[in-house]
């Protein structure tokens, strides 16, 4: 056995499984789909006493649209929100961006709750919830919140979550009316590798003038960044100048590190070319 | 076909320490990799010593493929890249050191 | 913790006393002796031990056996019937789709359920369905005909034994 012992606790409901994680505190963490889980017990990198398994708790993976958007189950998989006909109507952006993950059989797996948990700052669906304003339901000891998706990235693989609460779901509000979004990823490694970088947009327009554009890049920080003090380009057209603008908005915000996967130098040069790309593609787009 | 080698594979250490020792980090080649289309030329060379000229099988072949490649970059935007593996920094440095830009160095590369 | 769990594998139920922290791979593998299931990377990237759950490809590396109870499993061994084999795998040995064979498992299961789920998959469908399957012997290219040959044998005989 490769694993520590441990005892896998399966509760029937949210409150019970509140509890459970509340009555163990450190030596308990909630259990999504497990794929980054059970590979960190087997490099014995991390070993909890007691896991909580979500999978028991039903109702938890449901995808639906509702009348202000559009609402994913934590225990989806990646592949139920890559193939879910609603999700590739209403936001093909997103289907796009989980259907990136890894491998079929990772995404078979894993779930969009325990991704968005697991805060990884190079994983591929932040940029576009964040760009399209998404923001998690948690449910804890003290009841449930909702949390900006903005504000629940707070550092490398840290979160808003409070111990003992549980990610429940994300809802993605319906995109602004005239609006367009895009996701680029580049890998420069293999065609499954993590991205060297990602890069939402989302750009609504107005009289073939720029009405509100948004940023959102992952890799080049120690979270998913969405790109602030964007407000100047409202009114107008996305020349040149103005695109120059907001790739120097990009450059003060990110802060790339050096890695398998690129330098510092090429990672900052490969933000710029794909902001320029996404923003390109999206205006040329509504022409 | 030597492709991963090529493009991707390199046992990269900091402090004496592996930093890519699993699949997740250490890149293979996959086969949405491979190329559309290859075509492989066979050219018989008879070995001088061997019986009936022969000689070691298998990977002797794959060996054309990184030559083939940083031939090709070199072909298509004239810098020449003569260590493996050939990533797309190192071509995008090679093009800016051959417009006289001085790059920051880095170590882990 | 330990606990008496059972298992539906190839249409069988199999019973046995498992511990939590045990993958279905290890339980697979190293308790019942399906040796088509293989560890290679440990860590869901290679394929070597992919199986079906329910249909749908998954890394036994990565799954907790105690989860995969009430799910129908679906190993190597569960292709074929022990004297013919399945087209899948007919079409990976004429098309000699293999060197070492330490993937073919996990390619002729992945295979399965992308022929299962597209039953007429371009070129890049092939090639996004079968990206998580590592093959060190460059055998990609062969891999690729023996899906198209599968597809055929397949759509020619409806009825495929199981």
């Amino acid at each position: 056995m490769t694993i520590r012992s441990f005892e896998l606790l399966q509760p029937r409901s949210l409150p019970e499984a509140v509890e459970m994680l509340r009555e163990h505190g450190d030596d308990a963490r909630p259990l999504g789909g497990g794929t980054t889980l059970v590979i960190l017990m087997k490099q014995r990198a991390v070993h909890y006493p007691f896991l909580v398994d979500l999978q028991t708790i039903p109702g938890l993976n449901g995808i639906g649209q509702e009348s202000d958007g559009l609402r994913i189950g934590a225990l989806a998989s990646h592949r139920m929100v890559e193939l879910s006909p609603v999700v590739r109507r209403l936001l093909p952006v997103v289907a796009e961006a989980f259907g990136h993950i890894g491998n079929v059989r990772v995404r078979e797996t894993a779930s969009v709750g325990g991704n968005l948990a697991h805060a990884d700052y190079r994983l591929d669906p932040p940029p576009p919830l964040l760009v399209l304003g998404a923001d998690i339901g948690a449910v804890g000891p003290n009841g449930s919140r909702r949390i900006s998706l903005k504000n629940f990235f707070r550092g490398m693989y840290e979160t808003a979550l409070e111990p003992s609460e549980i990610l429940v779901d994300v809802k993605i509000p319906a995109p602004p009316a005239d609006s367009k979004a895009v996701y680029l990823r580049y890998s420069t490694l293999s065609a499954n590798d993590w991205p060297c970088l990602g890069v939402a947009a989302l750009l609504t327009k107005e009289n073939g003038r720029c009405k509100e554009l948004r940023l959102a890049l992952g890799g080049v920080a120690p979270t998913p960044l969405l790109i602030d003090g964007l407000e100047f380009t409202r009114d107008q057209s996305l020349d040149d100048g103005v695109v120059d603008k907001v790739l120097q908005k990009v450059e003060e915000q990110i802060s790339p590190s050096s890695d398998l996967r690129g330098s510092e130098w090429y990672k900052r040069r490969m933000a710029r070319l794909f902001v320029q790309k996404a923003i390109a593609q999206l205006n040329g787009d509504q022409g | 076909m030597h492709l991963g080698l090529t493009l991707f594979e390199e046992m990269v250490f900091e402090d004496g320490q592996l930093v890519n020792g699993s699949l997740l980090d250490y890149q293979v080649a996959t086969i949405k990799d491979m190329p559309r289309s290859f075509r492989s030329v066979v050219v018989e060379v008879p070995h001088a010593d061997g019986p009936f000229g022969a000689k070691g099988a298998g990977e002797t072949g794959a060996l054309t493929v990184a030559p083939a490649v940083a031939n090709a970059i070199e072909d298509a935007v004239g810098v020449r890249i003569r260590d493996l593996p050939i990533t797309p920094e190192k071509v995008l440095r090679a093009l800016a050191e051959k417009d006289g830009a001085t790059l920051p160095r880095d170590s882990s590369l | 913790m330990k606990r008496e769990i059972t298992l539906n594998i190839n249409d069988r139920d199999e019973t046995l006393v498992v511990d939590d922290a045990e993958t279905l791979l290890e339980v697979l593998r190293d308790r019942l002796k399906l040796w088509s299931v293989r560890e290679s990377c440990g860590v869901g990237a290679c394929g070597s031990c992919t199986v079906l759950l329910d249909g749908r490809p998954v890394s036994a590396c990565l799954l907790l056996a105690v989860r995969s109870t009430g799910r129908d499993i679906t190993t190597l061994e569960g292709l074929g019937d022990g004297q013919l084999l399945h087209p899948i795998q007919e079409a990976f040995v004429s098309e000699r789709a293999l060197q070492c064979a330490y993937c073919t498992p996990g390619f002729v299961l992945s295979v399965k359920a992308l022929l299962d789920e597209i039953p007429n998959p371009s070129d890049d469908e092939i090639r996004e369905y079968l990206s998580g399957n590592l093959c060190r012997c460059a055998g990609y290219a062969d891999i690729l005909r023996a899906v198209h040959l599968a597809r055929e044998k397949i759509s020619r005989a409806p009825v495929k034994p199981e």
